[in-house]
């Protein structure tokens, strides 16, 4: 059933970000929709956000120029995180959603620049924490909430209800 | 009987033209009245009348508003094929400064997923003869070059990409002046090795040189913004204004006829001992 969910959505988001997303770029950050859905089912269901992280990023790297696998391994460990932070804080309350989306920017991007360097790709982490990252994180931040209202909902008509109901403190 | 005799006797004053003064102070109250009455019978009927007046204007109205919107949406796609238009009349009238090399048109279709890359990606791939390597430009110049291909689609690494890099010189420079432009992270393009005693300034013109088989040689790369130039340095360096907006860009052309000219195993074999 997650295979039937995943692949039709994520290619969908994929695609939307490189055709538009990608383009629309305020303050040097654009909105990250794939890594929201994939942070967004993590919450939902955490046993398979790795697998959502992983789909993700490998549809991604498909339509980008860096090392393949890359996007994957910060979508990975963005989830990972995603989890971490859901699981000590208060379960899904709007905060913690917004907090997670904001640290799981930094997280997948600080991962990205760090591949991205190891494979002999010039990076300037300053910059591209300043410039890309910050604004980035402040969209992401933003756009989670209705993102993770619209997969919930779509978990509520597919697979029942989330086992923590939405926005519980 | 007296009603016959009046009745005649008003014919006869009629006939005789005396009733009409008569007739006149007669009907002029009547008519106001008749007026007034009139005008409430055609308000009664107006309202009457209005609510099937009103749908039929709000039909005729949601009629024009679909007019209106199909219009503005014909005025929309003729604008955009306006744009199309010219820029394919400026990409044929590139192609025609340059009839030494064969173009393939390509749309772009996406961007790099990553934003800390700067790739684009082409509707023409292999099917269509596109190769890896194969340079890329727009009407305003040199934009990257092919780095994968797959049947249908190709993905452009963009010269403002960190890792890319174009050998170049600068136009009008004397002495002949060449150097190095490579892409930087903060998407700004950079002019690097270029001799300390090369005379460049803000304006020069900096293309393509042809050196290390990349990419052939005179395609305009931009322009010089800024020169750094520092005594205790060997090398002075320039930012490089490319002409086009790399986030703007819709159509481009893929030179065909031209292969790069693969000089690594040269390069691996001179640093071996």
């Amino acid at each position: 059933m997650i295979w039937v969910i995943a692949i039709p959505l994520l290619m969908l988001a994929t695609l939307l970000q490189s055709a538009v997303l990608a383009q629309i770029q305020i303050f040097g950050g654009s909105l990250g929709l794939v890594l929201l859905m994939v942070l967004s089912w993590s919450i939902l269901r955490p046993e398979e956000g790795l697998v959502w992280a992983a789909l993700g990023g490998i549809l991604s790297d498909l339509l980008s120029g860096g090392p393949f696998g890359g996007t994957a391994i910060a979508f990975v460990i963005a989830s990972l995180a995603a989890g971490q932070i859901q699981g000590r804080l208060w379960g899904r309350h709007p905060l913690v959603i917004m907090a997670i989306a904001l640290l799981g920017t930094v997280i997948s991007h600080l991962a990205s620049l760090a591949l991205l360097g190891i494979t002999g790709r010039p990076v300037d982490v300053g910059y591209a924490l300043a410039y890309v990252t910050l604004p980035s994180a402040f969209f992401n931040t933003l756009f989670i909430l209705p993102v993770y209202s619209l997969l919930s909902q779509l978990h509520h008509a597919t697979l029942g209800k989330p086992e923590v109901s939405d926005f519980e403190d | 009987m007296a009603f016959v005799v009046a009745a005649i006797g008003l014919m006869v004053l009629q006939r005789s033209g005396y009733w009409d003064p008569l007739e006149g102070l007669i009907e002029r109250p009547l008519v106001g009245v008749q007026r007034s009455i009139s005008q409430s019978y055609y308000n009664i009927h107006d309202f009457l009348a209005a609510p099937r007046s009103l749908a039929q204007l709000q039909g005729q109205n949601a009629q024009l508003e679909a007019e209106v919107a199909q219009l503005e949406a014909q005025v929309v796609t003729l604008r955009e094929q306006t744009a199309q238009l010219n820029v394919l009349s400026a990409l044929l009238g590139f192609a025609r400064e340059q009839p030494e090399n064969q173009y393939i048109a390509a749309s772009v279709v996406g961007r790099d997923t990553n934003p800390f890359l700067r790739y684009l990606i082409l509707d023409q791939g292999s099917d269509s003869g596109v190769q890896r390597g194969m340079p890329v430009v727009s009407q305003n110049g040199l934009v990257g070059r092919i780095s994968e291909v797959t049947g249908s689609a190709s993905k452009v690494q963009l010269i403002i990409d960190p890792q890319s890099s174009v050998n170049a010189e600068i136009q009008g420079a004397s002495p002949p002046a060449e150097g190095i432009v490579s892409g930087e992270p903060t998407g700004e393009l950079e002019l690097t090795f270029v001799p300390q005693d090369a005379t460049m300034k803000a304006g020069d013109l900096v293309v393509t040189s042809g050196l290390g088989g990349g990419f052939p040689p005179d395609i305009l790369i931009g322009q010089v913004v800024s020169v750094h130039k520092q005594d205790t340095e060997l090398y002075q360096t320039a930012v490089i204004q490319p002409r086009d907006d790399f986030s703007t860009l819709e159509i481009l052309l893929v030179i065909s006829n031209f292969q790069p000219v693969n000089i690594q195993p040269l390069e691996s074999e001179a640093s071996s001992p």
